[in-house]
């Protein structure tokens, strides 16, 4: 026996009159193939061409409401997975529009992003992707949207926020009458942490926090001034993990470590180990109120007028700052051939009372001011304490910091990716600030940033 | 994984008869027909295989080499990628642990159940088969819950290890037995069918003459059925190979479903090259990347196929 | 000894089995069920109705759409796929022509050679031939089947004697007449054969239609499939901030998509399990 490749593989004659056949056929069915290709792309040409709106699962309603109140819009809706957990979607399929060219009608003019720090990511080099915004919305509207550090990049306008996902305290005020009587909750991160420390001792298996959710870096650190997602201009990129408006926060949550749980609100242990009701406060955006915790199922947290929201804790250095977790954007892609009709659209979604300020439509608290009040009056019965909910949440509003600021990298898909894994196993919150800061640093090198330390 | 098919092996025979011969293209022209009737046969083909899989390497080899720095630069910047070696470690202990027990089990399940009856065989068979249907993303959606130590029917396995919540279950270092298990799963049940197919072949007076001569079940097996079978192991390792260093979806879709919790989009050297091409518009490093899994892929198989005499084409 | 053998077997049945069994229980069951009851229990018919409606309008009609770019890019790869391997596998083992040999070798290395590390440079190649987001993006691709000629060769020069070929010729059969009307009416087993690789593979396909592929209303349902993890409520946190008026996707309505997505595999398996092991052995070990 012998196989055929173990003999002469390439003998002389035959392989080039097989390649000159190769060639020749090959060629012809090249061009042949090329001669169709002007007929199909010139059809897409057309000024009719529809307006093409990518929205995510929890924007369905907002598009129900649209169609309503704009019959016989042109409009082609295109769901999509909202780049959830910054799954790269929209990275992938605009750099291969990037290649392919933008066809109107079929790429998109519109965007919404689940991943509030997706703006400056596809609005900067490579991608430049964002139409700046500022000669289509008067900024009498714009500046009136929370959170606009997300979206404000190099003095471009490259996106509005649709919710004000700003952190919270979020306490369960059944829980903590009982376990801290006569007590008020913390107003420092220091205070946060000696209550834990209390309850590990008081009432072991009750928490005060999570850990080791991707979004841990925006809760703890992005609540600090922890300045090591920092992005100085021109690609530059500030990460100190040795400031001590890292070391600090990072030093109190080990020393409470035993009071935070790694059951977060999305696993199925928060509802199968009854975590949800084990949670004596929680620093959470302000949507996971409603949404999880006085959610009508009760298996998800404790119901209604139970939780009460509190401002997020005085950082440590003394600023009053917090974080925010999610959000999202609604972008206008630079490629639209429609780019008055595409920045309308994203105005009303972003802005409309009849959207914004209806919690059976969303349950964010709309980042545009102007729609706050209303909506914040749809909490009343929904939590302990309205009022003071419905002021707490207010204020946390505008006190997003803005010094961490859009990049071109995930930190919660790194801080998932590297500090996750380690806190999950019982490291300490301190080594995973050390893992998260070295992969940040290298995946800004990676994109062509300079590091500062 | 989609479903594992025989390499055919044509019988020694014919072999022996054909290869005797010196040229041999000549004095069959008569039985075989005329040449131009050979060209039209196999034109349609060709043009497709021109197309799709010559073309595209040439392109890659081209795009690998016209980086922006340089003929090798591509290359290099690939090689320096801080993502680069963790992400060919990932596939190496994936590659290590899904072949070994692969090979192994498929092996010896295989041989087990060529002693049942045949009614009772084939059942097995047949519900081994079955996950085959599932492949890529559905077959992660189920394994999403398979690994769920709250909600999966495994789930006192997977507490008897230590596992309370699925982001225990996913660390780091258990991903390459996951995706091994997963590829295991879908995967198996094909190629238990196909080689007990092989087996089925092997004549029964063979394995008559080695009862009567008093060797026990295990001893016909490891003596006389395994090394009838081998042809079909070493392929299956071929196919396996050159498959598992493509991993992506695996891992792509269980990173959007877990969170991004310890699993990242750049976790095999496929999601990384994909990566770079997409998210930096590196195009040319990404061909590098491509090229070097190539490479790698079709190196090992041409040494298994070589030493494992595995295609007796003429 | 026979008793454990048996005790592994049975081991093994349940590694295989089980996840299935999971999958077919779990759309009866509602999302709070799901994680709450024993993973074999099972919920209500009503219950499954609920979600096979939910799922199968979700998005308008998404999953249909879905359901028949699949059915096109896989018929149509599967259909290129049978013309060109057949005729090929014919050319291969019973004619002679210049190049055969080079030609069967190359068919060799690149049937090992892994398709996916292809998908950029094919991206884009297709993207200059201007198909680029049309089905022959992917049509051709899945109509490129290696594989499907090596089997399809060893077919032919294994079960057609060329005698019988030689004989036709004499009797003054024209090339193409002795390929329709002898070798073709053979061949049926491996039309078969050839038809069903070529279909699971394009069906089961993911990167390629991945990047291929403009926006959701091309989307085959593999690609679709991960599409709604994003969709669901448990594997994205957005969605529980969407608003009370709108329908959320539970993990029930993405095992009933998955049940439909393996669907038409799943029922050629059941159906022509048979046929496809005989096939599968006629054209591996033929003597």
């Amino acid at each position: 026996m012998r196989s055929l490749i173990h003999r002469k593989l390439w003998r002389g004659h035959s392989l080039w009159a097989m390649l000159t056949v190769l060639v020749v056929a090959g060629a012809s069915v090249g061009s042949a193939l090329a001669v169709a290709v002007p007929s199909a792309s010139a059809k897409a040409k057309t000024s009719s061409a529809p307006l093409v709106v990518w929205y995510d699962a929890a924007r369905a309603a907002f598009v129900k409401e649209y169609k309503k109140t704009h019959p016989g819009a042109n409009v082609k809706w295109v769901l999509y997975s909202g780049d959830a957990n910054g799954d790269g979607t929209l990275q992938s399929k605009f750099a291969l529009y990037n290649r392919v060219g933008w066809k109107p009608g079929v790429a998109p003019d519109v965007v919404f992003d689940e991943e509030n720090y997706e703006g400056g990511w596809l609005g900067e080099p490579p991608y430049n992707d964002l139409l700046n915004l500022k000669p289509y919305i008067s900024q009498s509207v714009w500046s009136k949207d929370d959170g606009l550090g997300d979206c404000l990049i190099d003095g471009k306008l490259v996106c509005l926020r649709n919710d004000d996902a700003a952190n919270v305290l979020w306490v369960n005020t059944k829980l903590w009458s009982q376990f801290f009587p006569g007590q008020a909750p913390p107003t420092t991160w220091a205070q946060y942490a000696a209550d834990g420390q209390a309850l590990i001792k008081s009432h072991p298996g009750y928490y005060i926090g999570e850990f080791g959710q991707p979004w841990d870096a925006e809760t703890y650190l992005w609540g600090n001034e922890c300045p090591i997602n920092e992005a100085s201009g021109n690609q530059v990129l500030t990460d100190n993990p040795s400031s001590p408006n890292c070391t600090k926060i990072a030093g109190l949550i080990d020393s409470a470590l035993g009071a935070f749980t790694p059951n977060g609100p999305f696993t199925t242990a928060w509802v199968t180990d009854g975590t949800a009701q084990k949670m004596v406060m929680d620093i959470g955006a302000i949507w996971q109120g409603s949404a999880i915790y006085a959610s009508g199922t009760g298996s998800n947290g404790p119901g209604t007028n139970v939780m009460e929201a509190y401002p997020p804790p005085v950082a440590t250095n003394g600023a009053h700052v917090t974080g925010s977790i999610g959000g999202g954007l609604w972008m206008v892609t630079s490629h639209t051939q429609q780019p008055k009709a595409a920045a309308a659209l994203v105005e009303y979604m972003d802005t409309s009372p009849q959207i914004q300020e209806n919690p059976t439509i969303t349950q964010g608290l709309p980042a545009y001011a102007p729609d706050q009040d209303k909506w914040l009056k749809s909490l009343n019965g929904v939590f302990a304490n309205s009022g003071a909910t419905e002021a707490a949440i207010k204020k946390a509003a505008g006190e997003i910091w803005t010094g961490w600021s859009p990049v071109p990298w995930s930190v919660e898909s790194i801080f998932g990716d590297v500090a996750t894994p380690g806190l999950i196993a019982g490291g300490s919150f301190s080594s995973a600030l050390t893992a998260l800061s070295t992969n940040i640093s290298s995946a800004a090198q990676s994109a062509g940033w300079q590091v500062k330390k | 994984m989609s479903i594992p098919s025989a390499p055919a092996v044509t019988s020694g025979r014919k072999s022996a008869a054909r290869g005797g011969r010196a040229a041999g293209t000549r004095e069959q022209l008569a039985p075989g027909g005329s040449r131009s009737a050979g060209y039209f046969f196999v034109a349609l083909y060709v043009l497709l295989l021109l197309l799709l899989g010559v073309a595209p390497v040439v392109y890659a080899v081209y795009l690998a080499l016209s980086g922006s720095g340089g003929l090798t630069s591509s290359f290099t910047s690939a090689f320096s990628d801080f993502r680069f070696a963790s992400a060919f470690e990932h596939i190496l202990e994936f590659m290590v642990i899904w072949l070994v027990s692969q090979t192994f089990l498929v092996v010896a399940l295989v041989l087990m159940l060529h002693n049942l009856s045949q009614r009772v065989g084939a059942a097995f068979r047949f519900l081994f088969y079955i996950p085959g249907a599932l492949a890529g993303a559905a077959s992660v959606i189920v394994w999403l819950f398979m690994l769920d130590p709250t909600a999966s029917p495994f789930g006192f396995i997977l507490h008897w290890l230590g596992y309370a919540q699925f982001d225990n279950t996913v660390a780091p270092g258990n991903l390459p037995p996951i995706f091994a298990i997963m590829a295991f799963w879908t995967g198996a049940g094909g190629w238990i069918v196909v080689m007990y197919g092989a087996l089925n072949n092997i004549p029964h007076e063979l394995l008559e003459a080695a009862q009567i001569d008093g060797s026990n079940a295990f001893q016909t097996a490891m003596q006389i059925k395994l090394p009838l079978i081998r042809k079909w192991i070493v392929y299956m390792l071929v196919l396996s190979f050159a498959g598992g260093t493509q991993l992506f979806v695996e891992p792509t879709v269980l990173g959007s479903a877990a969170l991004g919790v310890g699993i990242s989009k750049y976790w095999s050297p496929n999601q990384l090259a994909w990566f770079i091409a997409s998210e930096y518009d590196n195009f040319n490093e990404a061909a590098a990347l491509s090229l070097v899994l190539l490479v790698l892929g079709l190196m090992v198989a041409a040494l298994l196929v070589w030493r494992g005499r595995l295609f007796e084409v003429e | 000894m026979r008793f454990g053998g048996l005790a592994i077997l049975l081991l093994f049945t349940a590694f295989f089995f089980v996840p299935m069994i999971w999958l077919f229980l779990a759309p009866t069951k509602t999302d709070g069920q799901l994680v709450s009851d024993s993973p074999f229990a099972f919920g209500s018919l009503s219950t499954l109705a609920h979600t096979f409606h939910r799922i199968v309008t979700y998005d308008g009609d998404s999953l249909l759409i879905w359901l028949k770019n699949s059915a096109i890019y896989s018929f149509g790869g599967t259909a290129l796929a049978v013309i060109a391997a057949i005729p090929a596998g014919y050319g291969l083992a019973l004619t002679q022509f210049i190049g055969r040999r080079l030609l069967l070798s190359i068919t060799l290395i690149v049937m090992i050679m892994p398709a996916t590390a292809l998908v950029l440079p094919l991206f884009l190649e297709m993207n200059k031939l201007g198909l680029y987001g049309t089905i022959w993006s992917l049509i051709l691709p899945f109509g490129f089947f290696p594989f499907g000629v090596y089997l399809a060769y060893i077919y032919f020069s294994s079960t057609i004697p060329k005698d019988l070929l030689a004989a036709a010729r004499i009797d003054g059969a024209t090339e193409w007449g002795v390929f329709r009307y002898i070798a073709v009416p053979l061949a049926r087993p491996i039309i078969g054969l050839v038809g069903f690789f070529a279909f699971v593979a394009s069906w089961n396909n993911f990167f390629l239609p991945f990047v291929m592929t403009y926006d959701n209303s091309q989307y085959p349902l593999q690609v679709g499939l991960q599409q709604l993890i994003g969709s669901t409520a448990s594997f994205n946190p957005a969605n529980y901030s969407a608003g009370t008026s709108i329908v959320v996707l539970h993990r029930p309505d993405l095992a009933m998509a998955v049940i439909i997505a393996i669907a038409p595999v799943l029922i050629v398996f059941l159906f022509a399990q048979r046929t496809l092991v005989t096939g599968m052995l006629t054209g591996a070990t033929k003597e």
